[in-house]
This record gives C-alpha cells, sequence and structure tokens, in this order.
C-alpha cells in the first residue's frame, strides 16, 4: 500500500510567520517530521473554524497558492461550516479564491451538507466530505476501546453522495491505533481516500477560548466572534488524569495519534498537519518551540461546585445533547 | 414558543404540565441494543451514561408517550447518537413505527439517513442539534429531506436565529434556553459519554494545561491568565430567558429546557421561569419593555452579573472595541 504525502497547513497556515518561518519552510518541516521527502497536495483554508478562514490574511493565501504553483502540486480548497451571519460572506470569499487560484485549486474539502450543494451548483470542482462528515465516536481517554484495529464504518450519507456523483474523495481521522479502510475500499472502490496524521479531531465549537483573551469579561466566548487570529501565536496542550493528552489549537481539540497504522487498503492520503512543528512534542526534538506557560489543574475551576446547577450527577452529566 | 422539557423523572409528569409544559422529550435504554451491539454502542447520546440519563427502557417509554398523549400534550423520542451504521439504523426503525403507534408526536434524529425512515413511519422528525444546523443551507437541506423542525446548536447567536427563522419560515426552530451550557458544539464533539467517567469537555476544563504561546514577552499576559480562569467558570449554568421576547417575536417554535440528568425540582422551577417570561413577552410592546418587566428567578439572577451563565449574551452585554494583549510585554 503507498500513501500519498500531502501536506495540511488548514488552520494553521497563518501562524508560520508568527513563528518565525516561511509557509514552504512550515511545510518543510512538516513533511520532515512526518518522515516524508516530498509533498504532491496542499491543503489550505480551514477545516474547523469560520473566522480562521474569513481572516487568514491575503498574503498568507497568495504564498500558499505560490507555493502550489513553484513546486506544480495542486491545491485543496478547505473550507469549514460557516453560521448564518457569515454565510454570505464565506460564499463571497470561496468564489473570490476559487476565480484567483482555480489553475491549482483542483478540488474542496467541505465540512456541510448545505456546503455540498452551494459548491457543486457554482464551480463544478471535485468535493471531498472534510473530517466533520466521519462522526465515528473517538477517545483515547478509554484504551480499550482506542487500542483496536478500526474497520472504518462509511456515513451512509457519504455513500449516496458519492452514488450520485456529489462526493469523489472522504477525509478520515486517525481515530484508534490502527485503521482499516477494506470495507471502506469494498463499497466505494473509486473513492479518495485522505487521513489526516498525526493528530486526530475530537472536538470543537464556535466558541474560542483564545479569541477571547483581548476582551472583558462580559464580552467572552461569544460564538464565532470576531478575532486577531491568535490561534497563530498560542496554543493549549492538556494532560488529562487517565494519562492521555490533547491539543487545542484554534477552536479544535485533537488528540496525538502518531502510531496509527493504516491497514488493507489501496493507496491512500496522508494529509500531515503541523502541529508538531509549531508546538512542543514530548517525544520530538523541536529546534524553535515556543514559550511553555503551565497552569495547573487547581487555578481555574475554583468556585465550581457553588456553581453547579442542581444535577444529580454533576461529574459525568457535563457535556452533551441532553 | 412552547417550553420543550426533559422527562427525566416520571413522577413530575403532571407538574411538568401544570407549570405549562407544553412539549416533552425523552431518551431510553435498551437492553435489546446492547445485547445486539455492545455496551459502548450509542442509542443516543446519553447512552453512557446509562440509567442515570436514560432511567427508562423502551417499554417505560411507551407507557410515557401514553401518558402524555392522554395529558393533551406532545412527546419526541430521541435518537441522536454521534453516528450509526447501517446495521443500527436499521434496528432504530422497528422503534419507530412502535412509538408511532403508541401516539408519540415525532423523533428527534442525529443522522440524515434516519430522516426519511422516521417520516415514512408517521412520526414527525426533528433534526438534532447533533446535526449541526449552522446556517439556513444546512436548515433546508434538512428540510427537503423530510424535517419538520431543526434544533439550532447551542453556540448560535440570536440574531442568526432570527435570520434563520425569516430564510427558512417553512421550518419550526426549536433553540436552547435552559441549563447546561458547553464549551463544545454537540454536533462537533466526538468524546465517549461513559458512567462513571468525565465527559471530554469536563476534563479539559479542569485538565493540567500548558499554554504554547509565541511573541514579545515571556509567559502569559494577566488578560491570558484571567480568560484561562474564566473560560472555567463559563456556562456551568446558562440561562436565556433575557432572549425570550425576540425568540417569540421571531417566531421560534419551541424554547428547549435541558436536563435528562438533572434535578427536576430545578426542571420544573425552569419551566416556570420560561413560561412566565413568554406570558410577558407576549404583553410587552418592545424589547425594552420586555427586559425592565421580566422576571428572573433568584437562583438564576445571581449569575446574571457577567454574562458567562447567558445562551444570549448579547441581549444584556453588546460587544465593545475593547481588546487586551495576549502576551506580557517584555
Amino acid at each position: 500500500m503507498q500513501s500519498v504525502p500531502a501536506c495540511n497547513v488548514a488552520d494553521t497556515a497563518a501562524a508560520a510567520r508568527a513563528h518565525g518561518m516561511t509557509l514552504p519552510l512550515l511545510v518543510e518541516r512538516t513533511m520532515q517530521a512526518a518522515g516524508r521527502r516530498s509533498v504532491k497536495r496542499l491543503y489550505v483554508g480551514s477545516n474547523l473554524c469560520s473566522q480562521y478562514f474569513l481572516r487568514q490574511p491575503e498574503q498568507v493565501w497568495r504564498e500558499a497558492f505560490s507555493l502550489c504553483r513553484r513546486e506544480r502540486i495542486p491545491a485543496t480548497l478547505v473550507v469549514p461550516v460557516f453560521s448564518q451571519k457569515d454565510l454570505a460572506e464565506a460564499r463571497r470569499r470561496i468564489d473570490e479564491l476559487v476565480s484567483a487560484h482555480r489553475d491549482v485549486v483542483d478540488e474542496i474539502t467541505v465540512n456541510d451538507v448545505g456546503m455540498v450543494a452551494h459548491c457543486l451548483d457554482r464551480y463544478g470542482l471535485p468535493l471531498n466530505a472534510g473530517r466533520l462528515f466521519s462522526k465515528e465516536p473517538r477517545d483515547p481517554r478509554y484504551l480499550e476501546l482506542f487500542e483496536t484495529r478500526h474497520a472504518v464504518g462509511v456515513p451512509a450519507l457519504v455513500t449516496e453522495l458519492f452514488r450520485h456523483g456529489e462526493l469523489q474523495g472522504l477525509e478520515l481521522d486517525p481515530t484508534h491505533a490502527a485503521l482499516d479502510l477494506s470495507e471502506l475500499r469494498g463499497l466505494m472502490p473509486h473513492l479518495e481516500v485522505g487521513v489526516h496524521m498525526p493528530y486526530c479531531y475530537m472536538s470543537t465549537g464556535s466558541i474560542c477560548e483564545l479569541a477571547s483573551i483581548s476582551r472583558p469579561v462580559r464580552e467572552k466566548f461569544r460564538p464565532n466572534a470576531s478575532c486577531s487570529l491568535e490561534c497563530t501565536r498560542c496554543a493549549v496542550g492538556y494532560r488529562l488524569p487517565y494519562g492521555a493528552r490533547l491539543l487545542k489549537f484554534g477552536r479544535a481539540v485533537y488528540f496525538p495519534n502518531h502510531d496509527c497504522t493504516v491497514c488493507e487498503g489501496e493507496d491512500f492520503r496522508m494529509i500531515v498537519s503541523p502541529f508538531d512543528v509549531l508546538v512542543p512534542r514530548r517525544d520530538a526534538r523541536i529546534e524553535h518551540g515556543p514559550t511553555v506557560a503551565r497552569l495547573d489543574a487547581g487555578e481555574p475551576v475554583r468556585g465550581f461546585e457553588a456553581a453547579s446547577e442542581g444535577r444529580r450527577t454533576s461529574l459525568a452529566a457535563e457535556g452533551g445533547a441532553r | 414558543m412552547n417550553p420543550l422539557v426533559p422527562v427525566n423523572d416520571r413522577a413530575y409528569l403532571e407538574r411538568y404540565v401544570a407549570a405549562g409544559g407544553e412539549e416533552f422529550y425523552i431518551g431510553f435504554h435498551d437492553p435489546a441494543w446492547h445485547e445486539r451491539f455492545g455496551d459502548e454502542a450509542d442509542l443516543n447520546r446519553m447512552t453512557g451514561f446509562r440509567r442515570q440519563a436514560n432511567p427508562y427502557c423502551f417499554e417505560d417509554v411507551l407507557s410515557i408517550v401514553d401518558e402524555v398523549r392522554d395529558l393533551g400534550k406532545r412527546i419526541y423520542v430521541t435518537f441522536n447518537a454521534s453516528a450509526y451504521s447501517q446495521e443500527r439504523l436499521d434496528f432504530l426503525f422497528g422503534y419507530f413505527e412502535r412509538l408511532h403507534a403508541a401516539g408519540a408526536t415525532g423523533a428527534i434524529v442525529s443522522v440524515p439517513e434516519a430522516v426519511e425512515p422516521t417520516a415514512d413511519s408517521g412520526l414527525e422528525v426533528v433534526a438534532s442539534t447533533m446535526c449541526g444546523v449552522y446556517n439556513a443551507d444546512i436548515a433546508r437541506f434538512y428540510r427537503d429531506l423530510g424535517c419538520g423542525r431543526v434544533i439550532v446548536p447551542r453556540d448560535v447567536g440570536l440574531a442568526e436565529i432570527e435570520a434563520m427563522t425569516e430564510a427558512v419560515p417553512d421550518v419550526e426552530l426549536e433553540v436552547f434556553l435552559m441549563r447546561n451550557g458547553c464549551v463544545f458544539a454537540d454536533g462537533f464533539c466526538l468524546g465517549r459519554h461513559f458512567q462513571g467517567r468525565n465527559a471530554l469537555c469536563w476534563d479539559v476544563r479542569h485538565a493540567e494545561r500548558e499554554f504554547y504561546t509565541v511573541g514579545h514577552g515571556g509567559g502569559l499576559s494577566r488578560a491570558a491568565r484571567e480568560n484561562n480562569e474564566t473560560y472555567g467558570r463559563f456556562h456551568l449554568s446558562a440561562c436565556g430567558l433575557c432572549a425570550v421576547y425576540r425568540l417569540e417575536q421571531a417566531g421560534v417554535t419551541a424554547a428547549k429546557i435541558v436536563g435528562r440528568s438533572d434535578d427536576p425540582a430545578c426542571v420544573l422551577r425552569d419551566i416556570e421561569a420560561v413560561v412566565r417570561n413568554v406570558e410577558i413577552a407576549k404583553r410587552c410592546a418592545d424589547e425594552q419593555e420586555f427586559l425592565a418587566r421580566m422576571s428572573v428567578p433568584p437562583e438564576r439572577a445571581r449569575d446574571c452579573g457577567d454574562s458567562l451563565s447567558c445562551y444570549y449574551p448579547e441581549v444584556r452585554f453588546p460587544r465593545t472595541a475593547r481588546r487586551e494583549p495576549l502576551v506580557r510585554a517584555g
């Protein structure tokens, strides 16, 4: 089995400059860290943050597409979910980007069904179902569930869209210790499968912790609030009580899964994100790592017990669509 | 705008109705499901919390449906796991027909492929918050599949809800109003829920953390440290009563009171608060009059000062241009 190396600078391209690198250098170091000597495709835009997509500086977009032209590699435009207030602006921005860079943008990755319809109607470019289309549970806190060879299931919606010719590809996350693509390949042998490495997306939302740093208390944590791309200069690492580690980059939380193996498939794209270049990794040598400031677990949560809301199961019941 | 109430304690049903509960929702556990698919298979988003969150089995639910129908109210049954394989979906369809026969109003579903079979069974179909209906395009998609109602995710602003009611007037909108906010989006959170272990959002807010920053100076600025502390206090409770006037004016159909695992006495007080404020809103000429006259229960009022417990803080706390630095000046 072969994997085609691709670099995913969606959500991170603007961080290169803040970390003292050019985008080409970020890409080079990312692929080196993944043990790959070449890159065959660049993913540009945002997987998970509408504000990042709308606010990535024009210079960064240009730098990304220029890199594609120089290296003669295609670009995938990655489009996140936009909430109602940003939808019209997002459509304009996507129009501008596709129009200006059609020579290198040869496909679009979308993350919601509304954008599937819009992009199909408007651009005629091949579409990939992004990371948010595959919602199989994943959770490194539960070793007994994580340390398995996971047969990747196909969301029925993706099957349907693929059969209608509306999708050409599907992006997956390294959800388990090993991924088995055979069922997927059996059902849709011509589906272009990409696997994000080496971090698995786990959770996100419209509220950005980092974008609220600059706001007064009463204005913090508003959904899809405008920001200054604080995520280009700050990330958060978590050490959970069960030994698991998580990384918050932008609005999303990921867990590292560097050892994930992909079994039983044909070719797939290995879509590498540059988190290991931008934040320290315990088992990696980082020459240009950022400053680390540690806060202990007790510091941010004073007063929680007094504030909990009459719940009978106060610990376990936080979270989820109740 | 009707309060939508969790049936978390059957003994409270009549009191919920007396307080003004018009619509109800419920999940259930089913040993047959777990026998077929294993203990870790989610029938709904709260399955992992076992009977703390789903105290009733399917036969109980059929009986509760009957009771709610006799009370002249509507009840929806939730099937809102993050994902279902085709085999699991096929199993779900067996529930739908029996629920329809029992008189359930509808089913809340979390995946597009469940919509048509649910509608075919005769049940009304509600797109769960797990569907991530963040804009009118996505709402239209679910409408065209057969959903008469969508639940707007809890991290959508009030003006956006108003815009969606205008853009898709033929779809009922249900919004979050009371209890249990979250730092993540239900539809995009793929962490597991298991009894005796914390939800991911809890762990993230209570873990030891390291901030990786770049820029001039060293370490986190005071603003960043305060932000970290404030994040730990965000949405420990949640209330949207200040938005009732605008939600009512926008034509929102249902106001969701969350709390399938919460104290029923607290849920009861929230129903009373919602009903009371909807009535006040109907008698007010404008939002300012409503905000002056609205009734906030004392246990809610104590959280009103800093917006961290607000579903729709923009009503009372519009944003300003003030900004603080990320890193400490060096």
